[in-house]
């Protein structure tokens, strides 16, 4: 009983979804299927030429599956239903085709504006770092002058300190030179005194 | 008189009709060539490799219209043909789009990279 049941049901839910696939396939459901996509391709395509020329193409094609589809009224059988049916089945596939060629479209127009805008900002960032590059060897320059500054300072001051040494040393020779001077003055005064009376000429007796 | 003047008259008609009826195959066939030669280019460039499906589906295409000639149905051959046409020009598209992707991709790359770059030397400061 079980597996009548079980074999029932599967049976069921099998004729519903080819009723649905049945659905899905009538020129009608097409047709609806590609206008949504033209609907939503247009979206996407926004401001893009080629992604607009081939939704253009697109909506040809689907004007071409409404005519077809309008051909058939209810006394259209046979061959020439299928004919028709059938020509909605391929415009509406070369709508499709079309919507494909639009999105690939404006993803590529997106992708060169993307690598367009990433080039503009390289370049830009590139001259930055180009400033700050040639700011970082001014500064560097500088820093060399400045330690060159520094060396000359400290090499000033030692010199000013030996320049001070020496002149003491200077000034202290200059006062032992006045004070040697001194001396030699008293020293040939005092040998110039004992010596004069002998210059003294001593009287002669005839 | 009459069967004079009508006689070349049919005959014409069917010369005609004869060379009508053998332009359209003539047609189709330098379609089929000239779709076949676009896809067997493509498939030995960039094409091939990117948009791989898209050759395969124009391929199937082209085959289709092959049989559907074979079957009288010229109808559907152009049809076919025209699919073909379509889905060449997609392959051409899918691949346009892949490279532009790329480009963008590394484009993006060497900018975030002059970006770190940047960073460092405001990380460094002055030093």
């Amino acid at each position: 009983m079980k597996r009548i049941l079980y074999a029932l049901s599967a049976l069921l839910l099998f004729s519903v979804s080819v009723i649905q696939a049945a659905e899905n396939d009538t020129p009608e459901a097409r047709i609806n299927a590609a206008k949504v996509s033209i609907e939503k391709a247009t979206v996407n395509a926004s401001n893009i030429k080629s992604a607009i020329d081939d939704l253009q193409q697109a909506n040809i094609y689907l004007k071409k599956a409404e005519d077809a589809l309008a051909s058939i009224g209810f006394m259209t059988f046979g061959d020439k239903k299928r004919a028709l049916e059938k020509d909605v089945a391929h415009n509406a596939q070369m709508v499709g085709l079309y919507v494909s060629l639009s999105g690939l479209h404006a993803s590529k127009a997106r992708s060169d504006h993307d690598a367009e805008q990433y080039d503009k900002l390289t370049l830009i960032t590139k001259k930055r770092i180009g400033i700050i590059e040639s700011c970082r060897s001014e500064l560097s320059k500088v820093k060399g002058d400045v330690a060159k500054l520094g060396s000359a300072a400290s090499e000033l001051s030692v010199l000013k300190s030996e320049n001070s040494k020496l002149s003491e040393q200077v000034s202290k020779q200059n006062k032992e030179i006045i004070e040697l001077k001194d001396k030699l003055e008293q020293a040939r005064k005092a040998v110039v005194a004992p010596s004069s009376p002998a210059v003294v000429p001593v009287p002669v007796v005839k | 008189m009459r069967r004079i003047v009508a006689v070349p008259f049919v005959l014409l008609t069917l010369m005609v009709a004869t060379a009508y009826g053998a332009e359209a195959p003539k047609e189709i066939q330098g379609r089929f060539d000239q779709l076949s030669e676009r896809a067997s280019k493509l498939a030995s460039t960039k094409v091939g490799e990117y948009a791989k499906d898209d050759i395969a589906a124009a391929r199937t295409s082209i085959s289709a219209a092959k049989l559907a000639q074979a079957a009288k149905n010229e109808k559907l051959a152009l049809q076919k043909l025209e699919i073909a046409e379509v889905q060449l020009t997609i392959a051409e598209a899918r691949t346009a789009e892949k490279e532009a992707a790329e480009q963008a991709t590394l484009k993006r790359a060497q900018l975030k990279q002059q970006e770190s770059r940047l960073d460092s030397f405001f990380q460094e400061g002055g030093k």
